[in-house]
């Protein structure tokens, strides 16, 4: 019987690892998200839990998402998060920051504005939804939620600042740059900050081409291609 | 009373010495490992998916233990006739049921205790410990002393599995009234009527549902706390003088 | 006194226990004999009040076994016993005795558990005990209140030859201190040794109860006790 039981023991491991040298890797289909009311039905009230458990599977494919430069579920998910805990502000920060990334800047805004009216007060909703106003080149309206940002009871120093200073002709770079710098030092999400280190280092990067056209045009005054 | 006090002691013994405890404890170790791993992938919301998932594992497991443990203890009871030993002596039917539930709340409310120990020394290491957290466990033993005397209920004229099932559907129609009685009323007022008249009729446990309010840090009005209570006090009594009424006439 | 008239119980339209008549004084050795299925334990659990009558009455010491003061003077030791797997049999005697006004004394149950072979093993769980231990359990529990009226279903049943040489002697013992004695069993070796009564049942119906000796007449128990029923 023992060698019996060894012999097979053995079979069920020889079978795994050819098993796994078989196996050819196959996209993997999305799990279908539940509409918000089922999950609120069938969730024994624990609808706080429900969201944080989406929220950490959201957080997990954000990663792969930004590597890929797509997002398959990203808005949908955030959504589902927001029917199921309203009062939730992150999860619509988040997407007021992130969407725009994926060519979803109207999204980002719906989401935004559904978080001003639902969620707690957070600074972080309006704050996030200038930008994504701004990045729709809406100058008013980015305006309009720097200032409730600003205003809003635990915003950073920073946030007085950029209020202030949007829109006033101050340097559209600088601009950006303070806008950024307020995110970046702010947030305890490494992602959000990495979003914020990417803008940052874009703009240092148009600055140093600037530089380098400025100094290419000290040098070589008139275009020798020209004569 | 002194003959409830014995059965519950005898109940609370027999439950707690069916290695359950050990079960409770290495659950509450691995869910409190996976929750810091939860949490730590949480962008920024480590303290909200801490504590809401948290509390939602032990409300989770809290009331697996409550409905398998009363409809099993209460089985075994009919079924291998330990009972012999109880009813025949100078006890009345009403004491077996309500020392029984006593013995079973117990053993419940000590493993929501012990679950909850664990969460509370979780979240005073990261400073994250809040008083709310004790208000929300202590609004679910009462939710858990309703369901015991339900089951208690079912349990006397209902086989095992039959009344496990039972148990399950009074727990999903208690938690989801609300919301199925406000889809209802979109739908047409007549049917939020009916949805309204079941939210009544049927146990509503969302009302020990404090969760969301210790997660935000909301304060709870003592009134509703109050009520609560006294939907449970209330409630399970009810329960156990049904359970009472049946198990009188129940011949063994 | 045990006093049971016109006793009638149905299950599923067919009587189990139809019409039983008769009585029982203080200080008797009653043996309820029959074959399997003649309604031997539906009459116990009605004497006790697990089961309740269709028609009749029951009096024990004058009351009825629906009533709790009633059952404050009964033990009742049922056949196959099952117990409460992880308490010790020193536990379960506790609760049992507990269960009374005379409350529970630490010398009486060791006493006692002495008395019934099992005293080594009163720190051992119920779920370990071997079957004899258990009806051993079974029987101490019954008297371990010291109720004037000792029910006993099969109590011999299970045990080996000197189980069952030791429970006999505790069950004269019961005699002598005046205890009424009520045991069912199709075991009629022993009831002829112990019971100075017996009633015979068959079919649900009373077809003799009385003295031991008169109902043999001459005979032993287990040979008049088929003649007797295969009359039937």
């Amino acid at each position: 019987m023992r060698y019996c039981a060894s012999a097979l023991f053995l079979a069920v491991l020889i079978s795994h690892y050819f098993y796994g040298n078989a196996h050819a890797e196959r996209p993997i289909v999305p799990l279908a998200s539940l509409p918000a009311p089922v999950i609120k039905t069938i969730d024994l009230g624990l609808h706080g839990a429900a969201a944080s458990l989406l929220w950490v599977k959201i957080t997990q494919d954000v990663y792969t998402w930004l590597g890929e430069n797509t997002n398959q579920t990203l808005r949908s998910d955030i959504s589902l998060v927001n029917a199921l805990d309203p009062k939730w502000s992150y999860p619509y920060a988040f997407a007021a920051i992130m969407l725009p990334g994926f060519n979803q800047t109207k999204e980002a805004i719906a989401l935004g504005e559904a978080g001003m009216r639902d969620a707690l007060p957070d600074w972080r909703i309006p704050y996030y939804l200038a930008i994504a106003y701004h990045t729709d080149k809406d100058r008013a309206n980015a305006a309009k939620y720097f200032n409730l940002a600003a205003e809003t009871e635990g915003s950073p120093e920073n946030t007085k600042k950029v209020a202030a200073t949007y829109g006033t002709g101050m340097n559209a770079r600088e601009e950006m740059r303070q806008i950024w710098t307020t995110i970046a030092e702010s947030s305890e999400d490494e992602s959000v900050r990495e979003r914020a280190k990417l803008a940052i280092e874009y703009i240092d990067y148009l600055d140093q081409l600037d530089r380098a056209k400025a100094g290419i045009l000290t040098e070589l005054p008139k275009n020798p291609l020209e004569d | 009373m002194k003959n409830i006090f014995l059965i519950a002691k005898n109940t609370f013994r027999e439950t707690i010495r069916d290695r359950i405890l050990y079960g409770v404890l290495a659950f509450a170790i691995i869910f409190i490992v996976i929750l810091f791993f939860l949490s730590d992938a949480s962008l920024g919301e480590e303290r909200r998916v801490f504590t809401s998932v948290g509390l939602g594992g032990i409300y989770l497991f809290g009331t697996c233990i409550t409905i398998f443990l009363s409809a099993a203890m209460i089985a075994k009871e009919l079924d291998k006739k330990t009972l012999y030993f109880v009813v025949p002596r100078a006890v009345s039917r009403e004491q077996v049921i309500v020392g029984k539930f006593m013995g079973l709340l117990a053993s419940v409310a000590l493993s929501i205790f012990i679950l909850s120990l664990a969460y509370f020394a979780a979240l005073s290491a990261r400073a994250w410990f809040a008083w709310e957290n004790i208000l929300a466990l202590a609004l679910q033993i009462l939710e858990s002393a309703l369901l015991v005397g339900i089951i208690i209920f079912l349990s006397t004229f209902l086989r095992p599995m039959l009344a496990v099932l039972a148990s399950i559907v009074v727990l999903y129609a208690g938690h989801s009234m609300t919301t199925l009685a406000a889809m209802a009323e979109r739908m047409s007022p007549s049917l939020g009527d009916l949805a309204l008249l079941f939210s009544y009729v049927f146990p509503n446990l969302e009302k020990f549902n404090m969760r969301n309010d210790v997660i935000y840090g909301f304060p709870v009005p003592s009134a509703e706390i109050v009520f609560a209570f006294l939907y449970a006090a209330f409630g399970t009594a009810l329960a156990l003088l049904l359970a009472s009424l049946v198990f009188k006439k129940k011949e063994l | 006194m045990i006093e049971i008239k016109n006793l009638t119980k149905t299950y599923g339209g067919e009587r189990a226990v139809d019409s039983l008549s008769f009585s029982i004084e203080d200080g008797i050795v009653f043996g309820f004999l029959g074959a399997n299925g003649a309604g031997k334990t539906t009459t116990l659990k009605m004497l006790v009040g697990l089961a309740f009558p269709d028609e009749g009455t029951i009096a024990i010491g004058g009351g009825s076994p629906s009533e709790t003061s009633t059952r404050e003077k009964i033990g009742f030791a049922p056949e196959t016993p099952s117990f409460y797997d992880y308490l010790t049999g020193y536990e379960f005697l506790e609760f049992s005795a507990s269960l009374s006004s005379r409350g529970f004394s630490r010398r009486a149950a060791e006493a006692l558990l002495k008395e019934v072979g099992i005293f080594e093993a009163r720190g051992i769980s119920i779920r370990n005990y071997s079957k004899g231990m258990k009806q051993r359990l079974a029987f101490a529990a019954a008297i371990a209140h010291d109720p004037q009226f000792v029910f006993l279903d099969e109590p011999l049943d299970g045990l080996d030859p000197l189980g069952r040489k030791h429970m006999k002697g505790i069950i004269r013992n019961l005699k002598k201190r005046g205890k009424t004695v009520f045991f069912s069993s199709h075991i009629l070796f022993d009831a002829e040794e112990l019971c100075n009564e017996i009633g015979v049942i068959h079919k649900g119906k009373l077809l003799y109860a009385g003295e031991t000796k008169r109902f043999c007449d001459g005979k032993r128990l287990e040979e008049k006790f088929v003649e007797v029923v295969e009359k039937q």
